[in-house]
């Protein structure tokens, strides 16, 4: 390029290479962005448009959000750039794109917009061949050359959607890259769709060298010739001449086939399977014809006979008889049984045998219903209740059976089946009765139901030799969540269970479970739902089985586990340790509830460099009852950890292991415990991988292993919203997850209307390092200074050290946090210098996974700038700010946005002066305070802003304490209610500066648990 | 003007009346109409003008028995008496492929002859052009051959009457003489969209394309987007899938059209299932069951 002027104004010299962009990766980060699947790549670059200003490129918003947002100037414009690339094949980019969207395989960084897009596309691809929506095609290029390629099939209704979805949502960077294809969308897509799902279908006949089987065939046989190319790696095929027109005529005419003639008619064949109303007579197939747009609207082929005047309705400019032989004809040749009808003058109506009626049904409905034909069958086909299935019958001795070393999920049971259908048993001899009519369909008591005689014969060998079958907990429970017996094929209706597995079973809501006492030592008063809670966390442990606690935030699970822990020592005597493992933020948190709720418990946080290891770490666990650590220092201290018999391990913000394949969440796994809990406000955020995650922790092998998980339950629940899968996968979890949600019945009456909490967090080292060097420098100019000046200086001081507490950015001068642009270097992440808003992050997510509102209020307002920079780039949120120069047009726009049910911005980030007083926004029912006024009566009004009239919800203030530093000292005073505390109502911040110094200097310290130390 | 045009101005076409065709159309417009003119021209030179007016008479008073318009032969008895008749041919050679790859080419390159051909007429200069690529519309004189059965030289007349019922179908039908030369005029349309469509879109492929929205198939342009840029526009969610049936595809297919003896739907079948667990396996495990776990 160029230099001087407006650079738009600029043209490329033909010989000079296009400049790189200064965002993007460089290649070794790039590749070692890819993880594991950087191996399989061939290096490259390409030519890329990207937006620009007179400034320079564009970072992404990602990349720009996690620096705060950047400046602009003038209108941007598109130009090309260099970007390092890896090269795939078609197939391993589809592999590598599953495992993005599976999150099989952990990514250096988050997957951009663009990623996510192509990771669908391939989930698309892999999904049309998985169900065989694919098809042979050729294509002959402008050089002459012909290619035999495999093709998804993207010529239905679902496709069309899902296509229509895709094109809607791909983001504009996929449509960057300067190559062949252009600008439109589509032919992106349908390129990237045909390129994997060719390699996908041919890399594996090459596999299975699939071309042995035309191997010595007449090579000249137009169906040899379109083999080859089909089988083989070259799709190359070798025609002379009309040969090649011929081929891709004959190829074309025979996919035509698979059109959906009815497609853009008005009309379509309709038929409607009556059964008998007595066993074995005939069935009744009546045919008809059916509004396409409204299926509901239709009429009898008797009408269309008769032309009656709702035929010529229904018709419209169709000659409805002519649509209706058509129709018929065409779908006689999928399914023959129609054929006798085109032999009648007036085809209206024909008898079926049951076995006729059956392969409708079953077989060939689907197939005349993809090619446009409507089926009206019985609407009691295909329910639970009209198969045959098994029950699983579980038999288990009393809470006695649980005295003793508990075994979890290895715990001895006894288990039977029983045939039913539906929830109606059926005895060996009904079961004889109805081996001996041989007959796919039959009633029984008057209820049409389905009879595969195979596994019939199966399932009455299974009652004949009925044995009860001794296995342990985990083996039958899976054996009743495969859906499918394994001997007889049979459908797994559900369990029934007696003594204790019934309890668990039940869930804690029955009541089967023991009512546990609120322990005599717990400072406080459980409310009745937490009771709930402590019982059934006391009858997992009993039974050795891990749980997860996942109730909303703020319904007070941090009370409930250290309520079970008093509890054990109440009534076990001696228990062993017990290892908390949470996220470094909320180290402090936990500290302070149990010395809040439990000071008798002692504790010991293994954190930092000088964190006891070997035989000394081992040493003080066994001697304090909670060991705390953070999810970072398992997988380093694997060894040191893994060195004690812990009674028990407890995950706090269990979602951090929410990827399977990360090296923490293996290690966490893999640590041994007798019990095991996990506490989360959101045990599923994206995916079901989480809950499998989580589930694995807390029950080792119960929902089997990951692949496993995700063909029965994952993909058919979050890609085809399949209601069994779920229901099955709900069934099979609900003994062993506790979710309670602020808004449930039962919760909401235990609730107050307004719920405090203090959320403390430690400074980073940052942070720390820029406040004891401002504590440093400034405490010695204000102890040789008096007056206005002293007081001014102190008051400075307090402001810096507050601010450095809410961000260390905010300690830099400038009003805008601006990109380094072209510096390559790596950005760390804005919420991560500050563990407030890393605090913030986590707690918000919690709200946004619920569905709920907040509004954040702080004093500063670059502070709330950065906030919507955070919330924006490790949310993916999109958040409101409304401070001191929101005009005033403006501000009541954000006020109906945010207040609007249908509005998008759920966090709604204030300053305190500005947004504190006169706005009404009842939409939220969290506020979080990000920093301190000192003044209750100030923060009380801003809370305001979501409790008043118009609330209907119970309100969740979060006030945030940075620990060790002035925030806390003040935050603990306010809350005794000292007499120091009386003076600072109502006076901001000045009394502290009529302190001496020492007064001071003792408040402003940094304190040992201030900082969150580097491991 | 459009096939249906020229069917209301025309005479009654000839019918069969007691196993007979007569000529109706007059000898006039015959001779004026383009294909018939260049027919009847051929054909006078072969059995010459006596023999012509003969035949004219003979067609008239429906001597011919029956037409057979079939690629390089026309055929059809003509009367010998009032019992017997005689079969006679008149074979003219068909173009080579070659040929045909000329003239299908230069059609390509201009889009009339495509559409007069669908419309069904001859399009203005088709003889111009077939002469052009070197295979004149119709074969010089000395390349037809004519056959009596039983017959002689006197029997010229006979193949004239065969010649000027074959006229009056080339006046009714005059695209009719493609197929006599070689390849039906819905071939010969069909190689030239395939060559107009590798012309205009570098390819021909033999799936139907996909319809969608053009709004939504081409994006919003690159331009208007750059404030947005790196965000998608709507969200994916996921869709019910509706209950797909066993090789349903290839069900519908049914039996290939392709003439080819290998038997490939029994192949295919196994394909469709070898890569429908494929397809499941990378669903489940994308980076294998191994990897997935570890």
């Amino acid at each position: 390029m160029a230099s001087g002027g407006d650079p738009r104004s600029t043209v490329e010299a033909p010989d000079e290479p296009l400049p790189w962009h200064p965002y993007g990766a460089r290649r070794s980060e790039f590749i070692e962005s890819l993880g594991r699947a950087a191996v399989i790549g061939v290096d490259g670059e390409c030519a890329v448009r990207m937006p620009r200003d007179l400034l320079g490129p564009y970072p992404s918003d990602r990349l720009a959000a996690s620096v705060g947002g950047v400046d602009r100037t003038g209108e941007p414009w598109l130009a090309r750039f260099r970007v390092a690339t890896r090269s795939f094949a078609p197939v391993d980019g589809l592999r590598f794109l599953l495992a993005v969207k599976s999150r099989d395989l952990r990514l250096e960084e988050e997957p951009g917009h663009d990623l996510l897009f192509w990771a669908d596309v391939a989930a698309l691809v892999a999904e049309r061949c998985e169900c065989q929506r694919f098809v042979p095609s050729l294509r002959q290029d402008g050089d002459g050359s012909l290619r035999a390629f495999w093709r998804p099939w993207l010529q239905d209704e679902e496709a069309t959607e899902q296509l229509t979805m895709l094109l809607s949502a791909m983001p504009p960077v996929a449509r960057g890259v300067d190559d062949d294809l252009g600008d439109m969308a589509w032919p992106r897509l349908e390129a990237a769709l045909e390129a994997m799902t060719d390699d996908l279908v041919r890399t594996m006949l090459r596999r299975e060298d699939f071309i042995d089987a035309i191997d010595g065939r007449d090579a000249a046989d137009p169906h040899v010739l379109w083999l080859a190319g089909l089988l083989d790696g070259t799709q190359l095929l070798t025609l002379e001449g009309d040969s090649t027109v011929k081929i891709i005529r004959s190829a074309r005419a025979w996919i035509s086939r698979l059109d959906d003639f009815a497609l853009g008619q008005s009309l379509r064949l309709r038929l409607d399977l009556v059964p008998p109303a007595i066993e074995g007579e005939p069935w009744s197939l009546s045919i008809g014809l059916a509004a396409t747009d409204d299926t509901t609207l239709y009429v009898t082929a008797e009408d269309v006979w008769k032309a009656t005047p709702q035929a010529a309705q229904l018709a419209g400019e169709s000659d409805p008889q002519d649509v209706l032989l058509t129709e018929l004809g065409r779908a006689a040749q999928l399914w023959p049984a129609l054929e006798p009808l085109l032999s009648e003058a007036m085809p209206g109506q024909i008898n079926l045998s049951t076995i006729e009626a059956w392969s409708l049904l079953g077989e060939f409905r689907p197939l005349l219903e993809e090619s446009g034909c409507i089926v009206a069958v019985p609407s009691w086909w295909g329910g639970q209740q009209n198969t045959i299935g098994l029950r699983m019958i579980i038999e288990s001795g009393g809470f006695d059976e649980l005295d003793g070393p508990p075994r979890g999920m290895a715990s001895s049971i006894r288990y039977r089946w029983q045939v039913a259908v539906g929830d109606q048993p059926l005895s060996l001899e009904s079961l004889r009765r109805l081996r001996d009519q041989r007959s796919p369909l039959v009633q029984v008591d008057g209820r049409w139901i389905e009879v595969d005689q195979t596994q019939l014969a199966k399932a009455i060998d299974l009652l004949e030799r009925q044995d009860e079958t001794e296995t342990t907990l985990l083996d039958a429970m899976r054996v009743a969540s495969e859906g499918v017996e394994e001997e007889t094929g049979l459908t797994v209706l559900g369990v029934e269970a007696e003594g204790w597995v019934e309890s668990l079973l039940n869930g804690p809501d029955e009541g089967a479970v023991q009512d546990l006492p609120q322990p005599d030592r717990f400072e406080g008063m459980l409310r009745p739902y937490q009771r709930v809670g402590l019982n059934w966390l006391g009858f997992l442990d009993r039974c050795g089985l891990g749980g997860c606690l996942a109730d909303d935030m703020g319904l007070g699970k941090t009370v409930q586990l250290i309520a079970l822990l008093q509890h054990e020592r109440a009534n076990d005597g001696v228990v062993g340790p017990t290892l908390l493992v949470v996220p470094t933020s909320v180290v402090g948190n936990w500290t302070r509830e149990l010395d809040r709720f439990a000071p008798e418990l002692t504790w010991h946080v293994q954190h930092g460099p000088d964190r006891p290891v070997g035989e000394a770490f081992r040493s003080k666990a066994a001697n304090v009852d909670v060991t705390i650590t953070t999810y970072a220092l398992v997988a380093r201290d694997t060894e040191t950890l893994g060195g004690v018999p812990w009674h028990r391990v407890v995950l706090d913000e269990a979602q951090y292991i929410k990827n399977p394949p990360t090296k923490q969440a293996q290690a966490i796994r893999g640590i041994n415990a007798d019990r095991r809990i996990a506490l989360t406000g959101t045990p599923v955020e994206n995916r079901l991988s989480e809950l499998w995650s989580i589930m694995e922790f807390c029950n080792p092998g119960f929902l089997g292993t990951a692949p496993d998980f995700r063909r029965r339950f994952a993909r058919p629940i979050e890609r085809h919203r399949d209601a069994d899968a779920a229901s099955s996968l709900r069934g099979l979890v609900q003994p062993f997850v506790l979710r309670r949600l602020k808004t449930d019945r039962n919760v909401i009456d235990d609730l107050p209307e307004c719920v405090e909490t203090r959320e403390f967090a430690t400074l980073t080292t940052e942070q720390a390092t820029l406040y004891q060097s401002v504590v440093d420098s400034m405490i010695g100019q204000v102890d040789r200074t008096e007056g206005i000046q002293r007081r001014g200086l102190i008051l400075a001081m307090l402001a810096k050290l507050k601010q450095i507490c809410d961000h260390p950015e905010l300690s830099v001068s400038g009003d805008d946090v601006v990109v380094a642009a072209g510096k390559g270097e790596s950005l760390r992440r804005l919420s991560e210098r500050s563990g407030k808003s890393r605090r913030l992050m986590t707690l918000l997510e919690e709200v946004l996974a619920t569905g709920e509102r907040a509004l954040v209020f702080t004093q500063y307002r670059r502070m709330g700038k950065l906030l919507s920079a955070m919330i924006e780039h490790d949310l993916g949120c999109r958040s409101l700010f409304l401070h001191g120069g929101t005009p005033m047009k403006k501000r009541q726009e954000m006020i109906d946005e945010f207040q609007s049910p249908e509005g998008e911005t759920p966090i709604f980030v204030l300053s305190l002066k500005a947004g504190g007083l006169g706005l009404n926004l009842t939409a939220a029912n969290h506020v979080f305070h990000f920093d301190r006024w000192w003044n209750p009566a100030v923060e009380r009004q801003a809370t305001d802003r979501a409790f008043r009239i118009g609330q209907t919800r119970t309100v969740h203030v979060h006030k945030f304490v940075c620990m060790g530093t002035l925030e806390e000292r003040i935050d603990r005073m306010i809350e005794e209610k000292t007499q120091l505390a009386e003076q600072i109502i109502g006076t901001g911040d000045s009394w502290l500066t009529e302190m001496d110094t020492r007064e001071l200097r003792d408040l402003l310290l940094l304190r040992g648990n201030a900082m969150e130390v580097e491991v | 003007m459009s096939r249906a045009d020229l069917s209301s101005k025309a005479p009654r076409p000839s019918r069969r009346r007691g196993g007979r065709i007569r000529l109706k159309i007059e000898e006039q417009q015959l001779r004026e109409a383009p294909v018939s003119q260049m027919w009847l021209t051929t054909i006078e030179s072969i059995v010459g003008t006596k023999s012509m007016h003969d035949g004219l008479l003979a067609a008239q008073d429906g001597a011919v028995r029956s037409l057979r318009v079939e690629c390089g032969v026309i055929s059809g008895p003509v009367q010998a008496d009032a019992e017997t008749s005689l079969p006679v041919r008149i074979e003219l050679s068909t173009i080579d492929e070659a040929g045909w790859q000329r003239l299908v080419e230069a059609m390509a390159c201009e889009a009339i002859w495509a559409a007069k051909l669908l419309e069904g007429e001859i399009p203005t200069g088709l003889g111009d052009l077939f002469r052009g690529c070197g295979t004149p519309l119709l074969p010089e004189p000395e390349l037809i051959r004519t056959e009596i059965e039983r017959g002689g030289r006197r029997d010229a007349w006979r193949i004239a009457a065969l010649g000027w019922i074959a006229s009056e179908r080339f006046f009714r039908d005059p695209l009719a003489i493609l197929a006599v030369r070689g390849l039906p005029c819905g071939d010969l349309v069909e190689r030239i969209s395939h060559h107009r469509a590798l012309r205009t879109q570098g390819e021909t492929v033999a799936h139907p394309p996909v319809v969608l929205d053009p709004a939504v198939a081409a994006g919003p342009p690159l331009a208007d987007c750059l404030e947005t840029w790196w965000r998608p526009h709507s969200h994916v969610h996921d869709l019910e899938r509706a209950a797909h049936a066993s090789h349903a595809l290839l069900r519908r297919l049914g039996a290939s059209t392709l003439e080819g003896k290998f038997p490939m739907s029994g192949l295919l079948a196994t394909i469709y299932d070898e890569a429908a667990a494929e397809a499941a396996r990378l669903l489940d495990a994308p980076l294998g069951e191994e990897d997935a776990s570890d």
